[in-house]
């Protein structure tokens, strides 16, 4: 009873923040949490006419495709390479134009450089795609267009499996870096230049300042960008690798992600309950990530941690 | 007594006023909602009262309501109508398109139509030959009504440049030997004049478009292959395709144009409508069936193209291996399928009436120049109109090939000979209409595709040399279950064998 | 910013950010600048040449496509032209949406970051665990169908208006605010919602800001709302009608090549696809400067020090 007297207490005590939070949860708790029934359909034999209600059990059938299918590991692998990589990289470089950004003098540059390294990520994966064919393509690419003129020889960038994995990166950091930039900028604003100050006045250099204070400042709002992106990790950036690579073969082992895989092996049976399947099995993935890098980074740093 | 006469006299109209209300009472129209890919015409709402107008005149009473999506979100609307069961009546389906056919069966999204063709749907019995309805029966149940909106022996065709064969001296190829000597002497013809190079018009997916056309060339033909695994002869044998000296013989022929640069360098990584394609200029070895851009062709890239439609292997007739490449077919949620059904046995009785689908309202939308002769009003291309038109319904999904109709002016003798008519002198395959059904080995089947695309397809367009790559993709194919998979596809194919 | 502002002299640390700024926006720009030119290419050009910085043959057909209306069914659409409604479509689903949105977010962001609430952990696990899982379109149309967003105006928010994302950003700045602020505040008898609304969002303003331009952006990109919950055509936002416009350049090459028509006019196609990402991004580099001031220039964080 002593936990019920707390419970009504605590309500009592916060019940106007607790009325503050009430829209997002209910928002979520219809768009997030009533869907969930849906995703049951991953354990029936699904069919349009029983729909989710009707429809049999059957188990664990459904995983069987993609479990048993040949390229799943190696497909596995890819997803959750290239995801660490693009992380990794597209925070870093953000985090780098953020501290760059803020030690420059000219307002009217900060804002037009600011205003520009924010377009690519209002640019579809299609349209990039087509911008990297203008660079890449064999024939028309500007990179063999130079080669050639340099008296080199052109090459079939498409068809070479090796540099994919590089050119995705950087087409990810390309893509992500500038909008990642705002967040960095934002708490880079709302410091407080008290302890810089003092850190001048201790003769500290600008490298320095920035090393020992900046980054450290930082660090909270870093972990929490890696940490949501670390939930994600198992789920495989669709629309950029179907629209970049499609259905390249030669490139397909090196840089397939799970969702492309399963995409191209569904396209023609259409099973939505085989699809679902996957898709629950990436979610538990994410889950499991997330909770391990959460808990570690609590023990270090808690002012880092999603929860 | 007043009282009383008073409720009598108030029954008494009541009882009339409902009386007469069921005799006058319209009779409810019976709702026929079609889902189609694509752009919504600006002037549908207008044809369809024109349509349902004429319906009432035959004494059909049905309510038209044509639901287009855009193709972009096409797979995804029609998975969300069917998961959340809304009521529809009609939807257009490819064999091996996204819903296929198949797969529309497996999920009872569709039924089954033989007694509703049985009661409303005799004219489009009579209609269609014997190979249309076979194709369209799926183990005795008929699923799908047929859109043979194309004679299927223009895959037979595939296209040169004439005047470069003429510039060169050489004659029209009849053997993949010939061809593959004639497209190498332009090739590099063309590339030591104009620094440009052509290319042999294969596409991404590897077994379509040219592929089919060059499938006349290879030894052993007629021959149909199904899902890339397994290959039917006209005897009725089966075998493993990719195991198959056929298969090998194309991926000789492949290497050796890639190898020659006959192949676009890119071709694997291009997604349709890549900018830059030479084939869309005509600067192509060999292409796919063109029987209409040579007009575009030399108004805008060169004036001296003329294009040469043909078939190998010339001593063989040509084959037909499949009856339509479109269908219809009738959704499970339907309250009434028979309006359905009604509506395009309607459709089908009258050539005026499919052209009044497909073109308008005679008169405001296109204008009748007798024989098979159209021309479009004004009002309709005004440029402002859905893509140049204010209505134009997709024809692929729907026609019956002789009701087509061409634009006045255009020179279409030789398409409408080929492509929009039924000869005698082809022959329809054994095998025609036989499609695989993924049931036990739909796993498997996954599996296989996938491998397909990143291990054969690059072989299958002479990207790897078959000697080299083959084996281990080969070995790939055997763990992801092509055995399985092949091992279903003729037991399906004997079943369909014995039914006919 | 700089504390060391007074100085005039350059250092070098000053001359390697700005040259690594300049090639990233230089990098930035570039294929902006392809699209912006290829969208103004002849299109029989671009099929001859490919994508070209400095084309022979320019042409504006494909604005001309993106601007021209249909004169037949002006009589749907506000003042008759549909560019024009699907404009004020946006314009207008994007004030509503961010407005509302940021407004949430920022309620639920200081109520995670109140130290005197014991669950909080646990809302904010609530809210996580949803970003994991995406059960897919069916379920999410037949919630918007329960709810009744049908062929509306709220069809087209409703369903973006709140992401845990961004919440969890707004909550971290947040927890960076000092927590004296609060004590003081409640010593001197302030309730939660003064707290929320006179201190802590106007000292969130940079957070804010960046999130009013990530749902900003959401809501102007957004596309997909309106293609699966909207069938009426006055409601279309302006991403639905330019998808509408490329596809229907696509339809007409494929009554082309069914030989059914015979134009021998190379219509825009590509070119077309350009156009309607210049006429997509256009607004946004107009307007985005407004928003910039809050994270450049820098807010002092006053009150408490030291």
């Amino acid at each position: 009873m002593k936990s019920k007297r707390h419970l009504a207490r605590e309500i009592h005590h916060n019940w106007q923040s607790y009325l503050l939070l009430l829209p997002a949860c209910l928002y979520v708790f219809v768009y997030g949490y009533c869907t969930l029934p849906y995703a049951l359909i991953a354990f029936k034999d699904y069919n349009y006419r029983d729909g989710l209600l009707g429809s049999p059990w059957n188990g664990f059938d459904n995983f069987r495709f993609f479990f048993n299918s040949t390229d799943v590991w190696n497909v596995t692998w890819n997803t959750v390479k290239l995801n660490a990589l693009f992380l990794v990289f597209t925070l870093g470089c953000a985090v780098l134009l953020a501290i760059m950004l803020n030690e420059l003098h000219c307002r009217r540059y900060k804002k037009l450089s600011q205003t520009i390294m924010i377009l690519p990520n209002l640019l579809s994966w299609v349209v990039i795609s087509y911008v990297v064919y203008g660079i890449l393509g064999y024939q028309y690419g500007y990179l063999n267009a130079t080669l050639k003129s340099l008296g080199g020889a052109a090459k079939n960038w498409y068809n070479m499996p090796e540099i994919w994995t590089f050119v995705l990166v950087l087409v990810r950091v390309w893509q992500g870096s500038g909008y990642n930039m705002v967040v960095f900028l934002a708490a880079l604003t709302g410091m407080d230049d008290s302890i810089s100050e003092a850190a001048l006045i201790d003769g500290a250099t600008r490298l320095q300042r920035i090393w020992y204070i900046t980054l450290p400042l930082l660090l909270p709002t870093i972990c929490i960008m890696a940490l949501m992106s670390i939930g994600r990790i198992f789920n495989g950036d669709f629309g950029m690798i179907y629209a970049l690579v499609g259905d390249n073969g030669i490139l397909l082992p090196y840089v397939d992600v799970i969702d492309t895989y399963v995409y191209r092996m569904l396209r023609q049976l259409g099973e939505p309950s085989w699809a679902t399947a996957v898709g629950l099995w990436q979610s538990l993935m994410g889950f499991i990530m997330i909770f391990a890098s959460n808990w570690i980074v609590r023990r270090k740093f808690a002012d880092g941690a999603l929860f | 007594m007043a009282k009383k006469l008073a409720t009598w006299l108030l029954l008494l109209s009541v009882l009339t006023f409902s009386a007469a209300g069921t005799v006058f009472a319209e009779e409810e129209a019976l709702p026929m909602r079609w889902l189609i890919p694509g752009e919504e015409p600006y002037d549908v709402d207008m044809v369809e009262e024109a349509l349902e107008e004429m319906m009432r005149e035959d004494g059909l009473n049905i309510d038209l309501d044509f639901m287009f999506f855009n193709w972009d979100v096409w797979d995804q609307k029609v998975n969300v109508m069917l998961a959340s069961g809304d009521e529809f009546e009609l939807i257009n389906t490819l064999d091996n398109g996204s819903p296929s056919t198949t797969s529309l069966m497996s999920k009872n999204a569709i039924i089954p139509l033989n007694d509703l063709l049985e009661e409303y749907g005799q004219d489009m019995l009579a209609l269609f030959d014997e190979a249309s309805w076979q194709q369209a029966t799926i183990n005795g149940n008929i699923m799908a009504i047929p859109a043979p909106w194309i004679d299927m022996k223009v895959e037979n065709y595939m296209c040169m440049r004439q005047d470069m064969l003429d510039k060169y001296g050489l004659d029209l190829p009849n053997t993949l030997d010939e061809l593959l000597a004639a497209c190498e002497t332009i090739y590099n013809g063309e590339l030591e004049e104009t620094g440009t190079p052509w290319y042999i018009a294969l596409r991404a997916e590897g077994n379509v478009g040219l592929f089919t056309p060059l499938q006349r060339g290879i030894d052993g033909y007629p021959f149909k292959i199904v899902d890339l695994m397994v290959i039917l002869f006209e005897d009725g044998s089966a075998e493993s395709y990719l195991e198959s000296d056929q298969f090998k013989q194309w991926c000789e022929f492949a290497y050796e144009a890639n190898q020659k640069g006959m192949i676009f360098p890119d071709l694997l990584s291009m997604n349709t409508g890549s900018v830059g394609e030479p084939t869309e200029r005509g600067n192509f070895l060999a292409s796919d069936r063109n029987f209409t851009g040579e007009r575009t062709i030399r108004a805008n890239y060169d004036e001296n193209a003329r294009l040469v439609n043909f078939y190998l292997n010339r001593e063989e007739p040509t084959v037909r291996f499949s009856a339509y490449p479109n269908c219809n077919t009738v959704s499970a949620t339907s309250p009434h399928p028979e309006a359905a059904i009604m509506f395009l046995n309607w459709l089908y009785s009258d050539a005026f009436h499919m052209q009044t689908l497909l073109y308008g309202i005679e008169g405001t939308h296109w204008i009748d120049e007798g024989g098979r002769e159209m021309s479009y009003t004004e009002y309709n291309t005004n440029e402002e109109g859905n893509g140049g038109y204010q209505y134009a319904f997709p024809s692929s999904w729907i026609n019956y090939a002789p009701y087509l109709r061409f634009e006045k002016g255009t020179d279409y003798e030789g398409s409408a000979t080929i492509e929009y008519s039924y000869d005698e002198s082809t022959k329809t395959s054994l095998n025609s209409g036989f499609m695989y059904a993924p049931d036990k080995a739909a796993a498997e089947y996954a599996n296989c595709k996938s491998v397909i695309t990143t291990y054969i397809n690059p072989i299958l367009l002479g990207f790897q040399s078959y000697d080299e790559a083959f084996p281990a993709a080969l070995q790939r194919m055997k763990d992801a279950g092509l055995d399985k998979v092949i091992e279903e596809i003729i037991e399906q194919h004997e079943a369909f064998l014995a039914n006919k | 910013m700089d504390i060391t502002r007074g100085r005039s002299r350059l250092s070098g640390m000053d001359i390697v950010c700005f040259i690594c700024i300049t090639l990233f926006t230089l990098a930035c720009l570039l294929p902006i600048v392809l699209v912006v030119v290829v969208s103004f290419t002849d299109e029989s050009y671009l099929v001859k040449e490919g994508y070209s910085f400095f084309p022979r043959e320019l042409s504006i057909a494909a604005y001309e496509k993106v601007f021209s209306t249909n004169p037949m069914r002006a009589d749907r659409y506000f003042l008759g032209n549909q560019l024009l409604n699907s404009y004020i479509v946006t314009i207008l689903l994007t004030l509503v949406g961010t407005i509302v949105s940021v407004l949430i977010t920022s309620m639920a962001a200081y109520s995670l970051s109140n130290k005197q609430l014991r669950f909080r952990n646990g809302f904010a696990f609530y809210f996580v665990i949803t970003m994991l899982i995406n059960t897919g379109v069916v379920p999410w149309y037949m919630i918007n169908r329960a709810l009744g967003l049908r062929n509306n105006f709220a069809a087209l928010v409703v369903p973006s208006l709140f992401s845990p994302f961004n919440m969890m950003l707004v909550r971290n700045y947040m927890n960076g605010l000092p927590e004296a602020l609060r004590e003081s505040a409640r010593i001197d008898g302030a309730n939660d919602f003064v707290i929320c609304f006179r201190i802590i969002l106007p000292l969130s303003i940079a957070v804010l800001a960046t999130i009013t331009l990530f749902y900003g952006l959401g809501f102007w990109n957004n596309w997909f709302n309106a293609i699966m919950l909207v069938d009426e055509d006055s409601l279309y936002p302006l991403q639905y009608y330019l998808m509408v416009i490329k596809s229907q350049a696509t339809a007409l090459n494929e009554l082309k090549k069914l030989g059914i028509t015979d134009t021998n006019i190379v219509l825009p196609s590509e070119s077309l696809k350009m156009a309607t990402v210049v006429v997509t991004i256009g607004p946004i580099v107009l307007l985005y400067p407004f928003l910039q001031k809050y994270f450049i220039q820098g807010i002092v964080v006053g009150g408490v020090k030291g």
